[in-house]
C-alpha cells in the first residue's frame, strides 16, 4: 500500500495542472468509498449519490488548495462527510437511518451449521443494532474505523477532528457499545426466550 | 464471528465490528464518474440541467440517445464513412468523432457544385447552407453578422446562410492566401461561422484522443477553446429557446471556438493558434 498515497499525490498534481484524466483515475478509484460513505451518514442510495457527486465537483475545485504531501483519501472524505451531514440536517431524517445486513446464509468458516449461522446474525444484528444507537459522533468514528477500514490518522482527517478526539470517541464508543450488548444479552437471559450465544 | 455481547475484550468486539463492516448491504455503487464528468463539463450556469436531475434510468436513455445523434451528425457529414465512423462521446461539451477521411473532392462527388457560389465544389459537403452575398447574409439573421476586419485576411470569398443552428448560422469561406494554408482535403483556407446561442462546454475536454489537445484561451477576454489535431469535433450548445443542441465543426482542421455576447463563433483552418487568435481578435 505504500505506493498508493504517492500514486494519489501525482494524480493530484496531474488533475490540479487539468489533466482531467487524472481527475478521473481519482474518481474512479474512490467512487465507491465516498458514495459508501455518504451512505452511512444519510442511510439512502439517492441521497448518498448526490452527496458523492457533490463531494467531488468541490473537490475538483478546491484542488488547488489541497495540502502537498496530505492524503486524497480522507480529503474527499471529509467533504462527503460534511455535504452527507449537512443533507442529513437539512432532510431531518436523523430518525430513520436503518442500515442492512447482507443476507449470507452460506456458512464460512466460523459458522459450523445452521444454529450456529442463525446465531451470528442475531448476534451481528444486535451488534448493528447497538452501533445505529450511538449518538453521531461517536457512530461516525465506528463506521469510519471499521466499516470503511481507516485508520485512526485517516478518520481523523476524514471527520475532521483532532487525532486526540478520534481516539477519546472511539474508547467512548467502543465502551458504548458492550454496555449495550450486554443488557441486550441480559435482558434475553431474563426473558427466558434467550437463544445464548455460543462462546466456546 | 468474534462474539461481541459476551467477550468483553475490546479485541472481540473490535473484530466483530470489522465482521459487521464487510455485511453491511451498501446499495450497488452508482456511476458517480459519469455524473461528475458531466457537471464538470458544464459551465456554472448550466450545471443544473435538469437533465442530471432525471432519475438514472431516464439518464442512461438520454446518454443512449446522445450517442445515436451524435452518430448521426457524423453520418451526416460523410456518408461515404457511414460503415466505418467510430465515433467517441466525451463530455457534454466535446465529443470527438473519429472519421476515416472526408470525402476527397473530386468534382463527380461533388453534386452541390452547380448550386455553390464561384466555382466551390465542395460547399453542401461541409453543409454550409445557401451561397448568399454579406449584405443577403445580414439581412437574413437576427443578429449582427461579425467580419474579420484583419488586413491581410480581407473580404470573405464566399459566404453561406444555412439553418439549424435556429435562427440561421452565417459561414464565411477565405480560400488560400499568404499565409493560410488549404485545410485538408478542402478548397478552404479558413471558415468563420457564427450563430445565435451559448455554448455548453467545460473545461473538462474529455474525449480528446491522443494527439490532440484542448486548450482554455481568452479572446477578446472572453473564453474560448483551441481544439488541435482532432479530426472532428461536435460541440453543443444551447440555442435561443434554451434548448442544447450539438453542432459539429466543418473542416478536419483545427479549431478556434469562443463565445461572443449571443454569438457562438469557430474558426477552423490549417492554422496556427496565434494566428487563429489573431483573426479572431480583428472580429468585429
Amino acid at each position: 500500500m505504500e505506493g498508493r498515497p504517492l500514486e494519489d499525490a501525482e494524480l493530484v498534481a496531474q488533475a490540479c495542472r487539468g489533466d482531467e484524466r487524472a481527475y478521473q483515475a481519482l474518481l474512479e478509484r474512490y467512487q465507491e468509498i465516498v458514495f459508501r460513505a455518504a451512505y452511512l451518514v444519510v442511510g439512502d442510495a439517492a441521497e448518498a449519490e448526490d452527496a458523492a457527486q457533490e463531494a467531488f465537483v468541490k473537490a475538483y475545485a478546491a484542488l488547488g488548495r489541497f495540502r502537498p504531501g496530505a492524503q486524497f483519501r480522507p480529503w474527499i472524505l471529509r467533504i462527503v462527510v460534511n455535504e452527507a451531514r449537512n443533507r442529513r440536517k437539512a432532510t431531518r431524517r436523523r430518525a430513520s437511518l436503518a442500515l442492512r445486513l447482507l443476507d449470507e446464509r452460506r456458512s464460512g468458516g466460523a459458522a459450523p451449521s445452521p444454529e450456529a449461522a442463525a446465531l451470528a446474525d442475531e448476534a451481528r444484528q444486535r451488534l448493528l443494532a447497538a452501533v445505529m444507537g450511538l449518538r453521531e459522533e461517536d457512530r461516525l468514528v465506528i463506521a469510519h474505523r471499521y466499516f470503511l477500514d481507516l485508520s485512526e490518522a485517516e478518520t481523523a482527517e476524514a471527520l475532521g477532528w483532532p487525532r486526540g478526539t478520534v481516539k477519546s470517541r472511539h474508547a467512548r464508543a467502543l465502551g458504548r457499545l458492550r454496555e449495550q450488548l450486554a443488557a441486550d444479552e441480559e435482558q434475553a437471559m431474563h426473558s427466558g426466550a434467550s437463544r445464548r450465544s455460543i462462546d466456546g | 464471528m468474534a462474539e461481541p455481547g459476551r467477550a468483553g475484550s475490546a479485541q472481540n468486539l473490535q473484530e466483530a465490528l470489522h465482521e459487521l463492516g464487510d455485511r453491511i448491504a451498501y446499495p450497488p455503487t452508482p456511476p458517480i464518474v459519469v455524473a461528475v464528468r458531466s457537471r464538470l463539463a458544464a459551465p456554472p450556469g448550466a450545471r443544473r440541467f435538469p437533465l442530471f436531475s432525471l432519475p438514472a434510468g431516464i439518464r442512461l436513455a438520454c446518454a443512449v440517445l446522445a450517442l445515436l445523434l451524435v452518430a448521426g451528425v457524423g453520418m451526416a457529414l460523410s456518408p461515404a464513412a457511414r460503415t466505418t465512423v467510430a465515433e467517441r462521446l466525451g463530455l457534454p461539451g466535446i465529443a470527438i468523432m473519429h472519421l476515416p477521411a472526408l470525402p476527397s473532392l473530386d468534382a463527380s462527388r461533388a453534386p452541390g457544385a452547380d448550386a455553390t457560389a464561384v466555382g466551390a465544389p465542395d460547399r453542401e459537403r461541409l453543409g454550409l447552407g445557401e451561397p448568399v452575398t454579406l449584405a443577403e447574409a445580414r439581412s437574413r439573421v437576427a443578429y449582427r453578422v461579425l467580419v474579420p476586419t484583419l488586413p491581410e485576411l480581407g473580404a470573405p470569398d464566399e459566404v453561406y446562410v444555412g439553418e439549424p443552428p435556429r435562427g440561421g448560422q452565417v459561414a464565411l469561406v477565405y480560400r488560400e492566401r499568404p499565409g493560410v494554408p488549404l485545410a485538408p482535403e478542402t478548397d478552404i483556407g479558413v471558415l468563420l461561422t457564427q450563430f445565435d446561442g451559448s455554448l455548453v462546454i467545460g473545461q473538462f475536454g474529455k474525449g480528446l484522443g491522443p494527439g490532440t489537445q484542448l486548450e482554455g484561451v481568452q479572446v477578446a477576454g472572453a473564453n474560448g477553446y483551441w481544439m488541435e489535431g482532432a479530426p472532428h469535433v461536435v460541440f453543443r450548445y444551447q440555442d435561443g429557446a434554451g434548448v442544447v443542441r450539438s453542432e459539429p465543426t466543418r473542416l478536419a482542421a483545427n479549431v478556434l471556438l469562443w463565445q461572443r455576447g449571443d454569438l457562438v463563433l469557430r474558426l477552423e483552418g490549417a492554422i496556427a493558434k496565434d494566428q487563429a487568435l489573431r483573426i479572431a481578435a480583428w472580429v468585429g
